[in-house]
């Protein structure tokens, strides 16, 4: 690919002290984590303000970064962890699915916040999915998130989140049993006509 | 099936499950239609999450965050101008805002403890250059020679058009400032002298005391904290520090040099450590090289060792050298001395093949790193210590030890 550099030049030249070349970086990996953060917050603001912490953090550590994994796996564990840390406070008002803590007078966020190329039934579709996910613990919805939305095997899981793989197993099953309740009518729609095919590793 | 056993259904669906686990799983489903039905509905969860939309980033992150990378390094810690460090050379061109900046962010950013509103240095931010390859760019007219420094040192305003970008010896330079920033943190650092400087001109004077005093290990870091940032309140004002690392006898002539240069503005006392950490972080570190043991042999001494060793057809050794023994000092050899700067030894110095072969001369004596145990229990072998000498330019007003 002419023009194309590499990770590892442009991490050697952000070392050098170009940051223009972080810039780089962050153009290329930057919608790739941003809907992970968006689902861990649920609140694109929030998402917003993360994903640049994300890549600000992952800046100010890019000493540390040894190249065992690659940069985007290093700086979305930086993401993950972030966001479980809980240095972003919930905006209940503006949160994608709403939120068990808003109010009566909150109004549902704008659709177009989520995508606004959705269409209204996807877009509603969307914010009673993230409605749910926003009412499970925090680790349980980082589990769902890191395994439906982004495919991570459990032990990658397990590895990020420092907890073995039967951790990950139980809390994933348990979040998604809390799904099933919270979704039951999506699930009911999905569920029938289903013939289930276990992943095959 | 128990909830753990239960758990067993997620992972069938995800294919977490050993071939046993698999087998036991789908007996489960075959025997009992409630499992059968938990199934289709946990994948049903599992498909309607991961059919989540995925918006893209905001356009602007990338801009967002590259600003804010530079805002930092402008800021420095503190959030007032700093120099940046020699090897980023790429980020000259971002410091030129800083002095402008520096100005605005001393006035209105909060202070960090001691910290006060005081006008940065009117002086842009400079970087120091050290080095014996002569300057690769023209003098501009902020270009100033360090007088306390080797005269191979200059020191470049970072608005120096013909700058370019860092080599290798950027990058060793840098690797001798993160050393000697090492050596604040070091446990043997337990003395700090302080000069005050009444009339101006001390901290050269003190640079160049430091800098003729032979020793051991020769490297000396000067850190220079810009006025405006005041890390030890009872010493308020601009300071320069100076770092060193010398044994108890090279200590004892220090002191006595300085006590004859400044008799009544002399004081001693220990370091405090959160004194140590803010030095660490908002100093403007330079490296720089003393006079060795070595520079007091003579021309006739070095000679024959240069012509021992050429029989030998040995260029690039280890650390250690060899030299004869100088009354008060005493050989060389600093193995194991994290504090010394990694180059290749030339003919003019180092041991012979017979002695690398056979260990360290006996007459070498280790200079062992102080920020490490000895390697060897030799109670005469003199210990090393990380010393301090901070000219400040106003007498103390506490009383005691910072």
């Amino acid at each position: 690919m002419p023009g194309f550099i590499d990770d590892q030049c442009l991490i050697d030249a952000c070392r050098s002290g170009k940051t223009e070349a972080y810039g780089t970086l962050v153009r290329r990996y930057q919608d790739r984590l941003y809907p992970t953060v968006l689902r861990l917050t649920g609140c694109a603001e929030d998402a917003q303000d993360l994903l640049q912490e994300t890549f600000l953090r992952a800046y100010e550590k890019l000493g540390n970064f040894q190249g065992e994994s690659s940069f985007y796996t290093w700086v979305y564990r930086i993401g993950v962890n972030l966001a479980l840390s809980g240095r972003r406070r919930r905006r209940p008002s503006s949160r994608l699915g709403g939120g068990r803590e808003g109010g009566p007078n909150d109004q549902v966020t704008d659709p177009g916040e989520t995508d606004p190329s959705l269409p209204m039934e996807r877009a509603e579709r969307d914010r009673a999915i993230q409605e749910a996910l926003d009412g499970l613990a925090a680790d349980h919805r980082a589990v769902v998130v890191m395994k439906e939305f982004d495919g991570l095997r459990y032990e990658q899981i397990g590895q990020i989140l420092g907890v073995p793989v039967g951790t990950v197993r139980s809390r994933l099953h348990r979040a998604r049993c809390e799904l099933r309740e919270r979704l039951r009518g999506l699930v009911d729609e999905e569920a029938p006509a289903r013939h289930v095919s276990p992943e095959i590793p | 099936m128990n909830f753990d056993e239960e758990t067993y259904l997620t992972a069938y669906i995800d294919g977490e499950l050993t071939p046993g686990q698999r087998v036991r799983v789908e007996s489960a489903l075959a025997s009992d239609s409630r499992f059968a039905d938990d199934l289709r509905a946990l994948s049903a969860v599992r498909d309607l999450v991961s059919g989540l939309s995925r918006p893209a980033a905001p356009s602007d992150v990338a801009d967002a965050v590259v600003a804010r990378i530079d805002r930092r390094r402008l800021a420095g810690p503190l959030g007032l101008g700093w120099v940046v460090s020699s090897s980023s050379w790429g980020a000259r061109a971002a410091a030129l805002l800083s002095a402008a900046a520096t100005l605005v962010a001393v006035s209105t950013l909060g202070i960090f403890g001691a910290l006060q509103h005081v006008p940065a240095a009117r002086t842009p931010p400079i970087e120091v250059s050290q080095g014996d390859r002569p300057p690769t760019q023209s003098p501009t007219s902020r270009d100033t020679i360090d007088e306390v420094s080797n005269p191979g040192v200059r020191l470049v305003a970072v608005d120096d058009p013909n700058a370019l970008a860092p080599g290798p010896e950027e990058h060793q330079r840098d690797l001798q400032n993160q050393r000697v920033r090492k050596w604040l943190d070091s446990p043997s650092l337990r003395k700090l002298f302080i000069v005050t400087d009444a009339i101006g001109g001390a901290d050269r004077k003190v640079g160049e005391i430091i800098r003729q005093s032979p020793r051991r290990h020769s490297t000396f870091g000067r850190i220079t904290v810009t006025q405006g940032i005041v890390i030890d309140p009872d010493q308020p004002g601009r300071v320069v520090v100076f770092a060193l690392v010398m044994d108890d006898r090279e200590l004892k002539d220090l002191h006595e040099t300085l006590n004859a240069s400044f008799p009544d503005s002399l004081e001693q006392t220990s370091p405090r450590p959160e004194f140590l950490t803010q030095l660490g972080d908002v100093g403007q570190m330079a490296v720089h090289s003393g006079t060795t043991v070595a520079d007091l042999i003579s021309p006739e001494t070095r000679e024959r060792e240069r012509a021992s060793r050429s029989r030998a057809g040995r260029d690039h050794v280890a650390k250690a050298r060899l030299l004869p023994e100088i009354p008060g000092f005493g050989p060389i050899h600093p193995r194991g001395l994290d504090l010394e700067v990694e180059e290749p030894i030339t003919q003019q110095d180092g041991p012979t093949p017979e002695q690398m072969r056979s260990g360290p001369h006996p007459s070498l004596r280790a200079v062992p790193d102080p920020a490490a145990p000895p390697a060897d229990a030799r109670p005469s072998r003199p210990q090393a210590s990380v010393v301090l000498v901070m000219v400040t330019t106003k007498p103390r007003r506490g009383t005691g030890p910072p």
